[in-house]
């Protein structure tokens, strides 16, 4: 199957986390249902040309994470946990914020004027 | 991993030449797996790979492709054996065509559908006399001939060298094609770090005809870092375990490391320097730090 | 030597070199037809016929043996299924095809012209000598070209070759003094040429022995 990822050479991320977090992106976005059949290891790696160890690594971790479950000789899946397409949104939601409060307290923003500015934020979004 | 099952098998492989010796050069490779050979101009990795395909005799050591010693069965080994060297050459007078029937009349495994898939691919004409190809359409040729045999493995000695982008996406197609079976197996030599940083599963480095390291790629990615360090006054680096460089120019120190450690903040914090980015770095990167390494330790 | 791509190998060099066999060969029968013009014809047409089979003894070594060396087709050859042992002995045997083919039908020319043509019988001696000369000539180079890596080393082995061509014409032919400018009408093997044409064979046999013995020991080619 198709899978549609991509890794981009010009992404400092490694190959194997930019494959996890578009996986990733795939269940939040309900695109990759629970129980849907995710590619083998070997076929992505072709698809992406990519070595294999690279994707066992990025299945192993989402697999420790509960993300996806690997069934030995029938293939892996996403896993059927319930409400696993809104963790992984909130989880997303998480590492966005994590990256704001960082970049804040670099600029030197306090708190309070982060709650402003996440406010503001807010309306913006409604407009959209 | 034991000897049985191993596609490749050299151990302690040494060859001396007038100014240049391969000394004790071990490698290994399983079924299914690609490894990447990097080294610099001169390190000996075309030696490396004449001697794993029985071209030059090994000194001392023993070489062993499929469980067949090279140096008594290679005609039985390279039946299965797809070999390509930037060096190599066709005959010129002859055509692509005339060299497709002819390796054909030789490989039992030979795929014509597939080769005319190449042909396509590679943007070859069958129909044009060696001679007349550029070095790039001439590399073509010699993997489309290696490639349409599929054989079980494939040992590549600069296999991108002269490749326009297009043709190296072709051929990275094309090699990760090879997996599809699980028994198949790569060995390939570039200076394209970037390539081997993305499709190789083990990676040896070599210098000097010495291996100075050789491991899975992400155990090279995860265990190097680059650390840039905030020395606070009077403060000194204490010495840490795996640490390769250590540059210091005023107050920032960076130090290059092949055992990272998160522990390393603290140890480093408690001698007054503090940590301010963690780095990864490249395979290039990692490479050249390691060979810079290993030239520096005294010489057994 | 029994692996099947050996054979094949031989194959190919027959196929590649079929022109150069042909040209020589044709060379040869044009040298034989200057040979009816006369004296002078005779002459000319007579060192037009050795200069070519002895250039073709030497340029086809260079060509195939030395030159796969330079051009490193001999790596190609070395990734098929073959071991370093065979390949020398497929070349050899493949390059030695080609000379002897042309050869062959020469030598049966040259000593048939000699049966029907007015020209004295006893020129098919010499003529015997010269020509196998050609062929000792041949399997030297052959020999010099695969296991010298050095290009100046077997271009002095080729000037050394071409040199004793002229001493060796002469030489035959004062030794056994049944040389051009003898006239007998019968052919006649003295002792003299009888030694000559013993050991040119024996310097064959001898090369080509060493060349299979040395194969099996499997050296380095490249």
């Amino acid at each position: 199957m198709h899978s549609g990822l991509t890794i981009s050479q010009a992404d400092p991320r490694p190959m194997y986390l930019q494959i996890k977090e578009q996986i990733r992106h795939r269940i939040a976005l309900g695109d990759w249902k629970p129980g849907r059949e995710v590619p083998s290891i070997r076929a992505l790696a072709i698809e992406l040309r990519v070595s294999v160890i690279t994707i066992k690594r990025a299945y192993a971790e989402l697999e420790s994470e509960g993300v996806i479950l690997t069934h030995h000789g029938k293939g892996s899946f996403v896993a059927e946990a319930e409400g696993l397409s809104t963790d992984l949104q909130q989880q997303e939601l998480d590492d966005h914020l994590v990256a704001a409060a960082r970049l804040a307290k670099l600029l030197g923003i306090d708190e309070t004027e982060l709650a402003a500015r996440l406010r503001r934020a807010e309306r913006k979004a409604e407009k959209k | 991993m034991s000897s049985a099952g191993l596609i490749v098998e050299m151990r302690n492989v040494s060859r001396r030449y007038r100014f240049f010796s391969l000394q004790d050069v071990s490698l290994q490779l399983a079924p299914g797996q690609i490894m990447g050979l990097v080294g610099p101009n001169g390190a000996g990795k075309s030696t490396t790979l004449r001697i794993l395909m029985g071209l030059v005799p090994a000194d001392t050591g023993e070489v062993r492709v499929f469980g067949h010693s090279m140096q008594t069965e290679q005609a039985l080994a390279k039946k299965n054996i797809g070999y390509v060297s930037d060096d190599m050459r066709l005959f010129g007078q002859a055509t692509l065509e005339w060299h497709m029937k002819f390796v054909a009349s030789i490989f039992p495994g030979w795929d014509p559908a597939y080769a005319a898939k190449l042909l396509e691919r590679f943007n070859l004409k069958p129909a044009q006399p060696i001679k007349g190809l550029s070095h790039g359409e001439h590399m073509k040729a010699l993997l489309l001939l290696v490639l349409a045999r599929r054989p079980k493995l494939l040992v590549l000695d600069e296999p991108t060298t002269g490749l326009d982008p297009v043709a190296r996406h072709e051929l990275l197609t094309e090699l990760m094609d090879v997996l599809k079976d699980e028994s198949r197996s790569i060995l390939f030599s570039s200076h394209n770090t970037a390539d081997v940083e993305r499709i190789s599963d083990q990676i040896t480095f070599i210098d000097r005809g010495r291996i100075v390291d050789c491991n899975d790629k992400e155990a090279f990615l995860e265990n190097w870092r680059r650390l840039r360090l905030d020395l606070h006054d009077g403060a000194t680096l204490p010495a840490a375990d795996g640490v390769v460089d250590v540059d210091v120019t005023g107050r920032i120190a960076t130090v290059t490391t092949r055992r990272y450690a998160p522990e390393m903040h603290q140890v480093y914090r408690g001698a007054g320097a503090i940590v301010q980015e963690v780095q990864r770095m490249t395979l290039e990167e990692i490479f050249v730090a390691t060979v810079m390494a290993s030239r520096k330790e005294p010489a057994e | 030597m029994s692996n099947p791509v050996v054979g094949r190998l031989i194959g190919k060099e027959l196929r590649l070199n079929w022109l150069f066999m042909a040209g020589v060969t044709f060379g040869g029968f044009v040298s034989l037809a200057v040979c009816l013009l006369g004296k002078v014809g005779f002459a000319a047409g007579a060192i037009m016929f050795v200069t070519a089979l002895i250039a073709f003894a030497v340029t086809l070594p260079m060509q195939s043996v030395a030159g796969e060396r330079k051009e490193k087709t001999r790596l190609f050859v070395l990734s098929l299924p073959i071991s370093r042992g065979e390949y020398i002995w497929a070349k050899v045997v493949g390059v030695s095809l080609c000379f002897l083919a042309p050869w062959t039908v020469l030598l049966i020319a040259a000593l048939a012209f000699i049966l029907i043509t007015p020209v004295p019988d006893g020129m098919v001696v010499y003529t015997t000598l010269v020509l196998i000369f050609a062929l000792t000539d041949f399997c030297v180079i052959v020999c010099a070209a695969m296991f010298f890596t050095s290009e100046g080393a077997l271009a002095l082995v080729i000037i050394f070759m071409n040199m004793s061509v002229t001493f060796f014409i002469i030489g035959a032919s004062a030794l056994t003094r049944i040389g051009p400018d003898s006239a007998i009408d019968a052919i006649h093997w003295s002792a003299p040429a009888l030694t000559i044409l013993g050991s040119e064979i024996a310097v064959v046999v001898a090369v080509f022995g060493a060349l299979y013995w040395l194969a099996r020991r499997e050296p380095v080619v490249i």
